[in-house]
């Protein structure tokens, strides 16, 4: 059983209002826009599913699929692979760089390769595209995968993904391949519909306080015969 | 795990002060007179490498004001301790770097800085375990007299933080309250409570990543 005390912070002393910044920046404020919806919500507590499988092993390392985590607009993954073998010393990083992948087609045998695919047949790898950022103004194309957090031990490596937009309903699949670390394709299948549950159960923390971005945009023009442009 | 002392602690309903000493304003319980020891390989202490954890289902708001909110996000059940998931989001994303929330605090110094994060847990054999404790000292090969509360890497932007820590050992039966402050985002000390029973039932189902099979847990 589980009780939660909310604790409002109320009527501040006399004193305390230094501590507080201005209600709203007095300086005029950018132009902005929501932030879009590829991009992880920033305001969102996800919902969890829990999928603990293991996807692979070989004689180097193991690789398990160990939850998802789902809010209004897409979904997380996480991916943690062991070495059977403690690696000692810090200086020497087994794992495959994360980072921006080679424009040819010989991609390192040391990077792992992630993947998703829905059920209705489209789908997603991190070789598709370098996980240099967001690109804020361009819609990218369905589904979308975004190298999340990370964090590395000795013998221990954890990944998260995000993923846009949620499943449609029906199985989809979490693919990885590791050639460095004898870990050939593999994949699982998860029924969507966990998701899909799960995604109604996020919680917003600032419903009234949507996330924005700054807008460059063009401004407007009201008539172009005249040449007049407004604000 | 040692110690009997009880610990008081009064939830400022209003944010107003009261008499009791708060949580994170406790003088926290002095290391043990031994040098300080680098541990060894896999301590006792330390994250199982090879398990696959059990997750906990305890994500919820925990504390707020009118510029930030901190919400629990997730837990993860080892056998032999825990780790939990915060986030810190501020009602308006802040103009410059990334959210500059959590400032190095030298562990034992008398002054930690308003905009540390304080968290903590209250266990219900009557010890407690924060984010300002010194852990390294409080060190023995075999263990820990203490519970261990370390920090597990973070991530932030101009307007929400994500911190990850890991707790040792697993807490004993009954409610545990998890318990934070931000006194430079006008969050007085709240907490929510969790039964500890959820986190021990994942625990005894974690997996070994090797074979697949239930991890031998810790009676």
């Amino acid at each position: 059983m589980i009780t939660a005390i909310m604790c409002h912070s109320g009527a501040m002393g006399f004193f305390d209002r230094a501590l507080r910044p201005p209600a709203r920046p007095t300086e005029p404020r950018r132009r902005q826009r929501p932030m879009p919806a590829w991009v992880k919500p920033e305001t969102e507590v996800p919902a969890v599913v829990e999928v603990a499988r293991v996807m692979a092993r070989s004689d180097r390392l193991a690789i398990a699929l160990t939850e998802l985590r789902a809010y209004s607009t897409g979904f997380s993954f996480g991916l943690c692979s062991v070495l059977r073998v403690a690696v000692s010393g810090l200086s020497h990083s087994p794992w495959g760089p994360p980072g921006p992948l080679p424009d040819d087609e010989d991609v390192p045998d040391d990077v792992l390769r992630v993947g998703v695919g829905f059920a209705d047949g489209a789908s997603v790898t991190n070789l598709d595209r370098r996980f240099g950022g967001y690109d804020l103004d361009n819609e990218p194309r369905r589904p979308f995968l975004m190298y999340g957090s990370a964090g590395s031990s000795g013998r221990r490596y954890t990944a998260d993904h995000w993923v846009w937009p949620l499943p449609p309903p029906g199985p989809m699949t979490f693919v990885v391949e590791w050639p460095a670390f004898g870990i050939a394709e593999s994949r699982v299948e998860v029924d969507a519909g966990l998701v899909l549950g799960a995604a109604a159960r996020c919680l917003d923390l600032w419903p009234g306080e949507p996330s924005m971005v700054d807008d460059w945009s063009p401004v407007a023009s009201i008539s172009e015969s005249s040449g007049a442009t407004a604000d | 795990m040692g110690g009997g002392r009880t610990q008081q602690w009064i939830l400022a309903a209003d944010g107003c002060h009261s008499d009791a000493v708060g949580f994170f304003d406790q003088p926290r319980p002095a290391p043990p007179p031994q040098p300080r020891r680098r541990p060894g390989p896999v301590p006792a202490w330390a994250k199982p490498d090879t398990e696959i954890p059990v997750v906990v289902d305890i994500a919820q708001p925990v504390a707020r004001s009118a510029e930030a909110m901190i919400a629990l996000t997730g837990m993860r059940a080892y056998s032999t301790g825990f780790e939990f998931e915060l986030c810190a989001v501020l009602r308006w994303a802040e103009d410059g770097p990334s959210l500059p929330t959590w400032p190095t605090h030298d562990p034992g110094a008398d002054d930690v800085p308003d905009r540390f994060l304080r968290v903590g847990f209250q266990f219900s054999d009557g010890t407690s375990v924060t984010n300002l404790d010194d852990w390294l000292a409080d060190l023995d090969p075999d263990g820990s007299h203490r519970p261990l509360l370390v920090s597990g890497g973070s991530q932030g932007s101009s307007r929400r933080y994500d911190a990850r820590y890991w707790v040792w050992p697993l807490p004993p039966p009954g409610p545990v309250s998890f318990v934070v402050e931000w006194p430079a985002r006008g969050i007085a000390e709240a907490h929510v409570e969790i039964d500890a029973g959820l986190i021990r039932d994942a625990a005894a189902r974690t997996l070994d990543v090797w074979t697949g099979e239930p991890s031998i847990v810790d009676g």
